[in-house]
């Protein structure tokens, strides 16, 4: 199409249009290769030349050995793909393109002009599916990235230029600019799309990722603009302000600031965990109500799926089990083996768990129970599919319920390496799971209550931690099947229960329904009874979540009962 | 005030102090909250809309790390020259069995004493205390860094924290930093040129 329009153009109008055409050029899917000249165009005017030339950056590579972090002093130089490439004059894009995946990129451009070559921090395809447009921003000055040449004379042959973003590392710290930052996390992206679009061709929403040399795991203030980040992370869904009273804009917020002692640029498999939330959340669907957390933790159910999907995304991503995050500037990392069970948790409720099965699914090695080898398309086939329309929360049950809905012949090999993760629950639901994380009061994974079948007690309780309010036990879920339309209240009444002992009630319980993971209504008033009165639900299945806010962690079950009643 | 638990997981886990988001208005007068895009489209239950309802949805997912917490305490407001007291809490989650931490300065401050604490057989939940001196050397804004790796089973995992801390007045300085627009090239993009290396 843009080459269509571009020969209609008369000569008088070549080099109006020229700048125009090479734009339709690289906006209508010229992404993937260097701008060429379509065999049935004419060749450009004779006062045009070609500039063409690789972009490259620096990765820093892990040390080969466990703990041993980064190795700044020996970067290899991979190329930047996919990135946009303009050639600037003045205070005008006269040409535009994008790398190929060798890097490489040729622009046209007048001859005899003053010039600069520009490769941003972007990776840009519009037009046919599938699309995408990934950004590389500084956080703390809302720039975007861009590698520059210097300025030159395009002259009258065509003429060569290279462009390397450098690591800026000067022998024990970054003493120069680091231009490889940027581009090092595109390439992680880029990897991720690979493998996505290896098994679907589908279109990719605009992704923004923050990282700054200022990127600090601060804690108690989370001021973005300041670079006070808290850790690495991907942010979505809300208008937030921060500390200091700005918006945070959705996207992946990426450490950097090594003086503090923690980046993130060349960690690639904490880019692709984050980026795999990005997918989860855009493709899929996550009930995730985030939170800290690790692989020794016992997590709420939801949580522990979309972290535990995280770490085994990017495993696929980079065909490698081995997670590694360098810390103590770059100078350690610690790591942990999805291949191996690492002595984390086991169950449901452990990210652990869920990234070594999803793991054990996708890799090609079979081992002493894992029989299956399913690669990636069936695994996001289901986050597209059943696992983003069950009436569940999202989590491993509902996933494998999805899986199995995609590859059927594989449910026993399915099932096989669920259960090797002591979790034996059978549906989205986890009906049958008799693994309750050592807490009684955990099981089962959801109640079941009716309208008008009475009050019916029940208890929660986190024993131990920090940070409960994303952790196994804090909250408490009920199912509830509506066959019609329905006018619904639900009361929930903080007190202690005669049968399990040592209880006390409730002090401050909150109520949260879900369809299909969207929240419908909730009530988090102060006090011991919350209800919610007369909310008109259609027909279908609901989630009911209710916890304790001011649950600490600790022996002492926190008691209430549930009463939904309705029409 | 009481506020949203679920706005506030995801910003506690960044260690936030964020106490913005209340939500002991009506809520249930408020409670249909309009689907992210990429959510399932169901007809909403209730209306009106909440204003609050997208805070509701917020969520910030970070990467895997120690299951560790710190609180810390400055005997005395930082001063130029004037060394200070620093207590560390480390508070171990579910799970941990030891853990220890390297404590670490920056140009502008000089940290001393026991930087490198140990503890053994730790139970989750519990403090456990850790005292150094800071001495900041010039104003400006600044971090102590604490690298915590926790240990359970046959694994280790580690987390970093920044302690940030001002010393002399720098109020102003921040304000006026953080209004500050994004600067724009020639073309009018916000952008920052970082210079490339040429062959």
């Amino acid at each position: 199409m843009a080459n269509r329009l571009c020969q209609s153009f008369s000569r008088s109008w070549r080099w109006s249009a020229l700048f125009l055409c090479t734009l339709l050029a690289a906006g209508c899917g010229g992404g993937g290769g260097p701008s060429t000249v379509d065999p049935g165009n004419p060749p450009p005017p004779s006062t045009s030349v070609t500039v063409s030339g690789k972009v490259t950056f620096d990765r820093i590579l892990f040390a080969p050995t466990g703990e041993g972090g980064l190795d700044p002093n020996s970067p290899i130089e991979l190329p930047a793909r996919g990135v946009v490439v303009e050639a600037v004059s003045g205070s005008s894009v006269i040409a535009t393109t994008t790398t190929n995946e060798l890097g490489d990129y040729s622009l046209t451009v007048p001859s005899n002009t003053p010039m600069f070559i520009r490769v941003k921090a972007q990776m840009l395809k519009t037009g046919a599916s599938p699309t995408w447009n990934f950004r590389v921003l500084n956080n703390t000055t809302g720039q975007l990235y861009a590698l520059v040449s210097s300025t030159f004379n395009s002259g009258t042959s065509d003429s060569s230029r290279n462009l390397r973003a450098a690591s800026g590392w000067t022998g024990s710290s970054y003493g120069e600019t680091r231009a490889a930052a940027p581009f090092a996390i595109l390439d992680t992206v880029y990897q991720a799309k690979e493998l996505i679009h290896s098994a679907a061709s589908v279109n990719l929403p605009p992704l923004d990722l923050f990282w700054s040399p200022s990127n600090a795991p601060t804690v108690a203030r989370f001021c973005v603009q300041d670079g006070d980040i808290g850790t690495t992370f991907y942010w979505f869904g809300g208008d937030d302000p921060d500390d200091c009273g700005d918006p945070v804009p959705e996207g992946i917020y990426i450490l950097g600031n090594f003086s503090v002692g923690d980046t993130d640029e060349f960690d690639q498999h904490v880019i692709a965990h984050e980026f795999g939330h990005y997918i989860e959340e855009t493709l899929s669907r996550s009930d995730s109500i985030g939170g800290s957390h690790g692989p020794d933790d016992k997590l709420d159910l939801r949580v522990a799926f979309s972290e535990g999907w995280g770490n085994a995304f990017a495993g696929m991503v980079l065909n490698d089990p081995v997670y590694r995050d360098s810390y103590q500037g770059n100078a350690r990392d610690f790591s942990f083996d999805l291949e191996q069970d690492s002595g984390g948790q086991e169950g449901w409720y452990s990210e652990d768990s869920v990234g070594e099965i999803l793991w054990d699914l996708f890799d090609s090695g079979t081992e002493s129970g894992d029989s299956i080898a399913l690669g990636f398309g069936p695994i996001l086939n289901a986050m597209r599919n059943g696992q983003r329309t069950t009436w569940a929360l999202t989590s491993i049950f509902s996933f494998l319920e999805a899986l199995r809905d995609e590859v059927p012949s594989q449910s026993a090999a399915i099932n096989q390496l669920r259960n090797g993760e002591q979790i034996s629950g059978t549906d989205a639901f986890g009906t049958g799971e008799s693994n309750d994380g050592g807490d009684a009061l955990n099981w089962p994974v959801y109640r079941s209550v009716a309208l008008n079948s009475g009050q019916q007690p029940f208890c929660v309780r986190v024993q131990s931690g920090t940070n409960i309010e994303n952790k196994l036990g804090f909250s408490k879920f009920f199912r509830l099947n509506l066959a019609s339309a329905s006018t619904v209240t639900i009361q929930v009444v903080g007190t202690a229960d005669p049968g399990t002992p040592g209880s006390v009630a409730a002090q401050d319980p909150d109520v949260w329904v879900y369809r299909q993971g969207v929240p419908i209504a909730f009530r988090e008033t102060v006090g011991q009874t919350e209800q919610l009165s007369q909310i008109q639900l259609s027909a279908g299945t609901y989630i009911i979540e209710v916890y304790d806010y001011e649950l600490v962690a600790g022996p002492t079950p926190r008691c209430m009962t549930i009463n939904v009643t309705g029409t | 005030m009481k506020t949203s638990r679920i706005a506030v997981i995801p910003l506690a886990a960044l260690a936030l102090t964020l106490g913005a988001c209340g939500s002991d208005t009506d809520p249930e007068t408020a409670a249909a909250v309009p689907p992210p895009a990429a959510k399932p489209t169901v007809q909403p239950e209730q209306s009106p809309v909440d204003p609050t309802a997208k805070m509701a949805r917020a969520v910030g997912s970070g990467k895997p790390g120690a299951a560790v917490d710190i609180k810390y305490d400055f005997k005395d407001r930082p001063e130029v020259g004037k060394p200070v007291e620093v207590k560390i809490a480390f508070i171990p989650g579910a799970g941990v069995e030891s853990l220890e931490a390297k404590i670490s300065d920056m140009d502008g401050i000089t940290v001393a004493g026991g930087l490198n604490p140990q503890f053994n057989n730790v139970q989750a939940g519990q403090p456990y205390e850790h005292t150094f001196s800071l001495l900041a050397n010039r104003a400006g804004v600044f971090y102590v860094s604490v690298e915590v790796t926790t240990h359970f089973g046959e694994a280790s995992t580690a987390r970093t924290f920044a302690i940030p801390l001002a010393v002399g007045d720098i109020a102003a300085e921040q304000g006026q930093k953080k209004k500050s627009a994004p600067t724009r090239d020639a073309t009018g993009e916000a952008i920052e040129s970082m210079p490339a290396k040429e062959t």
